[in-house]
């Protein structure tokens, strides 16, 4: 292998300065990849932003010199759609530890299968030399000129700590060992990390009296252990120092394959059950205008149910309806409210702005809401009778929750009731179509929820005939007929 | 027949650092000048130096080489059918049909972090994608997702996220990202009140400008508001094929009512969904250039076809690699431009009602256009000549249709949208402040068709 087959020769001499360890890097990456018998085709190749990430132009694999920080984002999503690739991030040590922290932590708690190489020269190079969140205690930066007071990263231990398959440290010093550490984490199914220890002779060496390459070489061999050796060395010796070798190497299931194996068998197997049918639209008449319904009453009384069920079975007769939950905080106030649309027509604006039917769940819905409904002869003000004290005259009352608990032992179906009382009332829906969504939507106890909505329907039917027509409601119907 | 193994030196590569000088255990290597000087006598071609040389520079010739691999990985599988809801007459929810829509284009990456009122297209797709050859993830925050999705679009798997108004600001880094590299991707953006946290549950229309202008720098961008559960469906599958068509990010602009309503829509079979799928190349990869300007948007191969090319944000030549020149920055620019507004013909869609002998004109988009559209069919019903302009494609902004219609001799425009005026300074631009009144709201309330009668009135 000659590490020029994986390189875009055209495109030498690179940008990196004068004995930048950079390019110490990336030659024992290439190498490791070269030796790992991987083909070029199978490699994609991602960055940030700085230094380091400039490298992603020079090898020939599938590269992307993404943004600062996101260069694992990027490889996250190719791992994730293509786990036929070996995915690698290079990243400097601002990119993998500041702007990209979240992602890298994240990448190896997940154990994406992403082969990251930190290139740490404990320094920002390409802005000129500010200090990063490895830049050592006491080290000066341009924007360190005093020396840096904050406390510095440790990759490794970051690493390990936040889940990676794979954890080494190598450095520039030692470029054979740190292409074989690069070859053993490529090896890795799992997010493998090595932080390959670098040198920035431009910028941190000349404000830290490391004022020539060589003398930066040497006060980084000196500043670096084998973590072998690790026992041979007092304390004193190992102090602001790092230890180089294999942390981590311990491999567990991958993100996809733990998706594949788990959340893919289920999910086809709830496909392969029945698919939605569509809806055969009947033809029912809808008295004609615009209806505009708010159901209102307790969270957990299935109000939200209710107006789903209302405006599928209008659909379902061949009109037109339109539902608009309540939503998000306010559900979980105890109040709960639906808002449905119903037309023989297409409905232009899909929310209630004067409502002319109300369905009331409760006592303190039906006081809010009753003021809100138009004074029409259309108008239907609709009540569960068991939950309200006095009922007033123009309020129809359907014992909705007592006929659900008491006549079918199911207290849940009061909302079922309702909507057979308003299919017989309002003639919003048909009663086959009501029939038909909730035998499509009930599950549990269907027969029973059927039973309920004919129940409901009668009663309803039975307050219309002692009415001898409800408000307009029953003039409606009478008038009514389709389009 | 190699050579006899011996070192080479390339002079235009060592930039002199001499860093390999104390790695020579024969010093066969002296800095001599602003180079590496060879000793071959010295040199017993050890090659321990190229592993030092940072540049490059060193190579061993006649080194036995193991012959590399060109091997190939899996291919993408071709779409297939998908399980999907009987064709038909359903009542769906926004949020359901727009994911639909998603796997209906050929959608099968997601990656999105949870927000209020975007969440349910997050979780219709993480229900759905796994039943048909796809995968979801959820992300540590809006910033990854869009990298991802913009990753996974690369290697050739169409995907999408969705959002709301501050996650929105969250990817609007890589939104850029995305428009720089041409990398076609589908972003969802359920509009909200804002700014800020604003009102998290109420719609608004507040981020159309945000739309246009979010990421920093010129550039384009393909924005489509639906209005409608059935548009939630038609509108992402063709924002997907916008995307594929013109390799750029593709923006649905839902307000939180179109995501949230259920109603009425008329589904498709798959099968039959018009798709547009990205070109291929027509030259052997060492031909290959990923932005070649021959093209308004050059093709866009899927990884592991052999094509190996180069992204970057930087200022880039055709062949994708950064480049510093003037002329050639410019150039790029100016063809991210043209190849959207060149194609303006087939980007943009309006709807317009009653509009042939309106003399004024409202105009309206996403779901105020439909209390638009109420209020304008009921001042019709009192003998008002009044129409309804809605822009379905928001960017690029129709200008154009909206002075035809000032020229055709409508006196009056009537802006009417859910924030404090973004787009009724479009409106003005193209047929002068004059003419144009606004309407607007952003109380986190629908507007209602009442407000807008009597606007009209
Ligand atoms: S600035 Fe520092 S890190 Fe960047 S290329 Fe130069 S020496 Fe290397």
């Amino acid at each position: 292998m000659q590490q020029q087959e994986y390189l875009r020769e055209q495109h030498f001499p690179h940008i990196l300065c004068p004995g930048c360890g950079h390019g110490i890097v990336l030659g024992a990456i290439v190498r490791a990849i070269g030796k790992s018998g991987l083909s070029k085709n199978e490699i994609v190749f991602t960055s940030g932003i700085g230094c380091a990430s400039r490298t992603a132009g020079y090898v020939d694999f599938h590269t992307i010199h993404t943004t600062h920080g996101r260069g694992l984002t990027f490889a996250t999503g190719v791992a994730v759609a293509r786990p036929e690739f070996k995915v690698i991030t290079v990243m400097g040590d601002g990119d993998a530890t500041a702007i990209g922290g979240n992602h890298f932590i994240h990448a190896a708690r997940r154990n994406m299968n992403i082969t990251a190489i930190v290139f740490n020269n404990n320094i920002y190079g390409m802005t000129g030399g500010q200090y990063s969140p490895t830049t050592p205690t006491g080290a000066f930066a341009s924007t360190a000129l005093y020396g840096n007071v904050e406390p510095a990263f440790d990759v490794v231990a970051l690493s390990a700590a936040a889940g990676a398959s794979f954890v080494a440290r190598g450095s520039v010093t030692e470029p054979v060992k740190l292409e074989r550490m690069i070859q053993r984490a490529l090896a890795v199914k799992g997010f493998a990390i090595v932080e390959a220890m670098s040198t920035c002779p431009t910028t941190f060496g000349p404000r830290n009296m490391l004022k020539t390459v060589e003398s930066y070489m040497n006060w980084l061999k000196d500043h670096t252990y084998d973590r072998g050796k690790e026992a041979d060395l007092a304390p004193e010796a190992r102090a602001g120092k790092w230890p180089l070798g294999i942390f981590v190497d311990e491999q567990r299931r991958t993100y996809v394959e733990a998706y594949d194996a788990e959340v893919v068998p289920k999910a086809r197997a709830a496909a392969a059950g029945e698919a939605e049918d569509a809806i055969g639209p009947g033809a029912h008449a809808m008295p004609p205008g615009r209806w505009e319904l708010v159901i209102a009453g307790r969270a957990g009384q299935g109000i939200q149910r209710l107006g789903a069920l209302l405006a599928e079975a209008a659909i379902r007769d061949g009109n037109h309806a339109a539902q608009i939950e309540n939503y998000g905080p306010a559900a979980r106030t105890g109040i709960s409210l639906t808002e449905v649309v119903a037309s023989g027509e297409p409905i232009d604006f899909p929310l209630v702005e004067t409502p002319n039917v109300l369905v009331a769940m409760t006592q303190e819905a039906l006081s809010a809401h009753r003021g809100r409904v138009a004074r029409s002869a259309r108008a239907l003000v609709l009540a569960d009778s068991s939950q309200i004290r006095d009922l007033p005259e123009d309020v129809i009352g359907v014992p909705a929750s007592a006929t659900a608990r008491d006549e079918f032992k199911l207290p849940m179906a009061s909302n079922v009731v309702l909507l057979g009382a308003l299919a017989a009332l309002s003639k919003i829906v048909s009663l086959e179509a009501a029939e038909a969504t909730v035998a499509r939507r009930v599950a549990r106890s269907r027969e029973q929820n059927l039973a309920a909505l004919r129940r409901g329907y009668e009663l309803g039917m039975g307050v219309a005939g002692l009415a001898g027509g409800v408000g307009g409601v029953a003039g409606g119907v009478g008038a009514g007929g389709k389009r | 027949m190699r050579g006899k193994r011996r070192l080479a030196v390339l002079d235009a590569r060592c930039k002199g650092c001499g860093i390999c000088v104390p790695v020579c255990k024969t010093s066969a290597l002296t800095l001599e000048g602003p180079k590496i000087r060879l000793d071959e006598e010295k040199c017993n071609a050890c090659g321990l130096c190229t592993f030092s040389c940072p540049d490059f520079a060193l190579t061993i010739h006649g080194a036995e080489g193991k012959a590399r691999s060109e091997r190939l990985p899996a291919a993408l599988p071709p779409r297939g059918a998908i399980p999907q809801p009987a064709p038909g007459l359903h009542f769906m929810q926004g949020a359901t049909a727009c994911s639909e829509g998603a796997l209906a284009a050929g959608c099968r990456f997601y990656a999105g972090y949870p927000i209020t009122p975007s969440t349910e297209v997050a979780e219709e797709m993480a229900a759905r994608l796994p039943q048909v050859g796809g995968r979801f993830i959820q992300l540590e925050d809006e910033i990854a997702s869009m990298g991802a999705i913009a990753g996974a679009s690369l290697s050739g798997v169409k995907s999408m996220t969705a959002t709301s108004g501050p996650g929105f600001s969250l990817m609007q880094e890589n939104l850029g990202a995305a428009c720089m590299r041409e990398i076609p991707v589908v972003v969802v953006n359920v509009m909200r009140g804002g700014p800020c946290t604003g009102l998290p549950t109420r719609p608004a229309q507040g981020d159309v400008m945000q739309a246009r202008w979010g990421t920093h720098g010129d550039h384009q961008i393909i924005a489509l508001v639906p209005w409608s559960v059935e548009e939630m469906f038609r509108l992402t599958v063709r924002a997907f094929n916008l995307a594929e068509r013109y390799r750029t990010p593709v923006l649905l602009l839902p307000d939180e009512i179109t995501a949230h309503m259920r109603e009425r829509i008329l589904l498709p079979d798959y099968a039959t969904v018009q798709v547009v799928d990205r070109l291929a190349p027509t030259v052997a990869p060492e031909k290959f250039a990923p932005f070649d300007a021959a093209y308004a948007a050059a093709p866009l191969p899927a990884y592991g076809r052999g094509y190996r090319f180069h992204v970057t944000g930087l200022a880039h030549r055709a062949d994708g690699f950064p480049t510093g020149e003037a002329a050639a920055a410019a150039a790029l620019l100016d063809r991210l431009e043209r190849k959207i507004l060149d194609a303006r013909a087939d980007i943009e869609e309006v709807d317009e009602t009653a509009i042939a002998d309106a003399e004024t004109v409202v105009v309206a988009y996403g779901s105020t256009a439909r209390s638009a559209r109420q209020a304008v069919m009921a001042a019709r019903t009192r003998g008002r000549r009044v129409g309804l302009f809605r822009p379905v494609t928001l960017w690029p902004f129709p200008t154009d249709r909206l002075i035809a219609l000032a020229d055709r001799g409508v006196r009056q425009f009537v802006m009417v949208e859910a924030n404090r005026g973004q787009i009724v300074g479009e409106v003005e631009r193209a047929v002068g402040r004059r003419s144009v009144r606004a309407v607007l709201q952003a109380d986190g309330n629908p507007i209602m068709s009442r407000t807008i009668e009597q606007a009209l009135a």
